[in-house]
């Protein structure tokens, strides 16, 4: 397991830009091991950019990231790493068991040990009973959590997380949640980008992100002091704003 | 009424949004047809013909019968010797008429004179040389009592005109006389290539859309098992579909195989792979199925006009002849030609292998390279 203190997610002046358009502007953000980091900020603040450019899907402009001590693209980090995307990237025409067995096949899980891990995850995201329905035919809600069970299907150091509770009714969204912390406790670490302000305790941390900038970094409480407001969604408008703290 | 004008609009809109494929719907058929009527009125050059006369190649018959067919627009060339020139003569022209030491006396002598038509390459170019050279025999024929009035008596001038000789062709080199083979088994690649393009774009334009693309990338899957998974996933349906090909050719309409099978399924299989990262290349150029639709008038009807299966490239200008070899269907129906009509071995067709080789590495270069594109815009 990694020890605490050790940096798993670094970006130092990290700058994309698409075109005229910036995207993330000088990011400077680290993420500890076992931390549950909530990168929280509007559409197109630029979240699924920096995670499309932890993953190594994209590159750079300018700056430098680094996940578990390497630049990606690394085949180390795509090894250790587990990432859901803010669709539901899963494969419509295969069943619910047979889009987890694809991806666990991806991380070269040999079929017999995936099995059992595929039965874990399906009780865990409480798709058993819907195991051989097409992932055409589920609902949205369960559509997001077979995108869960397929980013976690190789056990990930690191667990990426684009905007997993999107469309997900307050029910589920709690049950990820709970998840989410039991992952954090057997020693995953977790990025989980949301726009939900509401979500933002369940974190450790949190980095506040619009238009491509990090507009503040700390723990909810923290954030909560800094801008002397009573909840994290005026605490960001503040931020936003551009506010001094009160 | 309202309701469905409302639903025409927003189709048109959609239309004026994409403008690449109204520029498509527009250009295309200017493009296809164009090209299929410089196609067509392209000239051919003159069928070029050998005339191997045994032991008359300076009788004045033999000069006078090259200068009869000329004015049919053929150009003839005459040899002294017999069959054994044949090898090393029949490259360079379309066909080789022999004929025999007895070819005069049996014209002479009243009967039917036998020469024998060897016919090489394209059955279009040989049935025209058969038609033209008919026409030139019989001209040459009638001035023969004038030729060599010494082997023909009074008598034989009725005969010659009304014996006309027999000419029996044969197909040098080609597995049947009916020529359909030399043009269904060059077609034979089209289908993996136009199934393979086809299904790769679609397949890969739909990773992308739903967001599995992303999800592989960011497995450690490298981009080029991506794309060559694809290869071989399709292949599968691939080769299904050219069994039913091949059987239903072999069976159902009766061609003959002249050639190795193992080389035909390498050139199949290579023109499969050509077309899946070609059609991976070309997807992310495509951001809806409408895009994907595109390409058929765009990639694959060049293929089919320009590929050497139905225009001999030969007759084509040099910028066309240009366009014609950049494509990968030219050198597919070139060496399926070869090996199943002509019945050659690797010896002869490993240029064209070497080329689909050379572009199938291209592709799934560019396609490794393209995989990522559209993250990046």
């Amino acid at each position: 397991m990694s020890s605490s203190s050790e940096i798993v997610l670094k970006t130092t002046n990290l700058v994309k830009t698409f075109g005229n358009r910036q995207a993330l502007t000088g990011l400077d953000m680290e993420i500890k091991a076992g931390e549950n980091f909530g990168l929280i900020g509007p559409n197109g603040s630029g979240k699924t950019t920096l995670m499309r450019l932890l993953v190594g899907i994209m590159r750079p402009t300018s700056g430098t990231v680094e996940v578990l001590g390497r630049k990606p693209p690394h085949l180390e980090i795509k090894r250790s790493v587990g990432y859901m995307t803010q669709g539901e990237a899963i494969y419509p025409d295969l069943s619910v068991e047979e889009n987890v067995a694809f991806f666990a096949s991806l991380y070269g899980m040999p079929r017999r040990k995936s099995a059992g891990r595929i039965r874990e995850l399906l009780d865990l995201v409480e798709l058993t009973a819907r195991r051989r329905s097409l992932a055409g035919n589920l609902s949205g809600g369960m559509k997001r959590r077979l995108s869960l069970a397929c980013a976690m299907v190789h056990e990930p150091r690191l667990l990426l997380l684009d905007e997993p509770t999107a469309g997900v009714d307050p029910e589920l969204r709690r049950a990820f949640w709970k998840h989410f912390n039991e992952l954090q406790r057997k020693g995953v670490t977790l990025l989980i980008t949301t726009h939900h302000l509401d979500e933002a305790v369940h974190c450790d941390r949190l980095g506040l992100i619009r238009d491509g900038k990090l507009i503040a970094l700390g723990k909810p409480g923290e954030l909560l002091d800094q801008s002397k407001c009573s909840n994290l969604e005026e605490a960001f408008m503040c931020f936003a704003a551009g506010e001094e703290p009160k | 009424m309202i309701r469905m004008l409302s639903l025409a609009e927003r189709v048109i809109r959609q239309f004026l949004r994409d403008r690449r494929s109204l520029i498509l719907i527009l250009m295309a058929p200017i493009i296809v047809m164009g090209l299929l009527s410089y196609l067509l009125r392209l000239t051919s050059p003159p069928p070029k013909l050998a005339v191997i006369y045994q032991g008359f190649a300076y009788s004045d018959f033999a000069s006078y019968f090259p200068r009869a067919i000329k004015e049919d627009g053929m150009e003839a060339k005459v040899f002294e010797g017999d069959q054994g020139l044949l090898p090393g003569i029949k490259d360079k022209f379309d066909a080789v008429l022999v004929l025999p030491r007895d070819f005069l006396a049996q014209a002479a002598s009243g009967e039917a004179p036998e020469a024998t038509l060897f016919l090489i390459g394209n059955p279009l170019t040989a049935t025209k040389l058969i038609l033209s050279m008919r026409s030139g025999f019989t001209r040459a024929l009638a001035a023969f009592p004038v030729l060599v009035p010494e082997e023909c008596p009074e008598a034989c001038l009725k005969t010659v005109a009304t014996n006309p000789p027999v000419i029996k062709s044969e197909f040098l080199g080609l597995v049947s006389t009916s020529g359909q083979e030399y043009f269904a088994w060059p077609v034979i690649p089209l289908f993996p290539f136009f199934m393979a393009f086809i299904f790769t774009s679609l397949f890969f334009l739909r990773e992308r859309s739903q967001g599995t693309l992303e999800r592989l990338l960011a497995s450690p899957i490298p981009p080029g098992s991506i794309v060559t998974g694809y290869g071989l996933g399709l292949g599968v349906f691939a080769l299904l579909q050219l069994l039913v090909v091949i059987v239903f050719s072999r069976y159902g309409l009766g061609l003959v195989a002249g050639g190795s099978w193992f080389l035909a399924s390498l050139i199949l299989g290579l023109i499969l792979m050509v077309a899946v990262f070609l059609g991976v290349f070309l997807s992310t150029f495509a951001r809806a199925e409408i895009q994907v639709a595109q390409f058929v008038p765009l990639v694959i009807l060049p293929q089919v006009l320009l590929g050497d299966i139905f225009w001999p490239i030969d007759t084509m200008p040099l910028w066309l002849k240009v366009i014609a070899y950049a494509l990968p269907m030219t050198h597919s129906s070139q060496a399926m030609r070869a090996v199943m009509v002509r019945g050659e071995t690797l010896a002869s067709i490993w240029p064209s292998l070497v080329v689909l080789v050379a572009m199938g590495i291209l592709f799934l270069f560019l396609a490794m390279l393209s995989v990522r594109r559209g993250y990046e815009k």
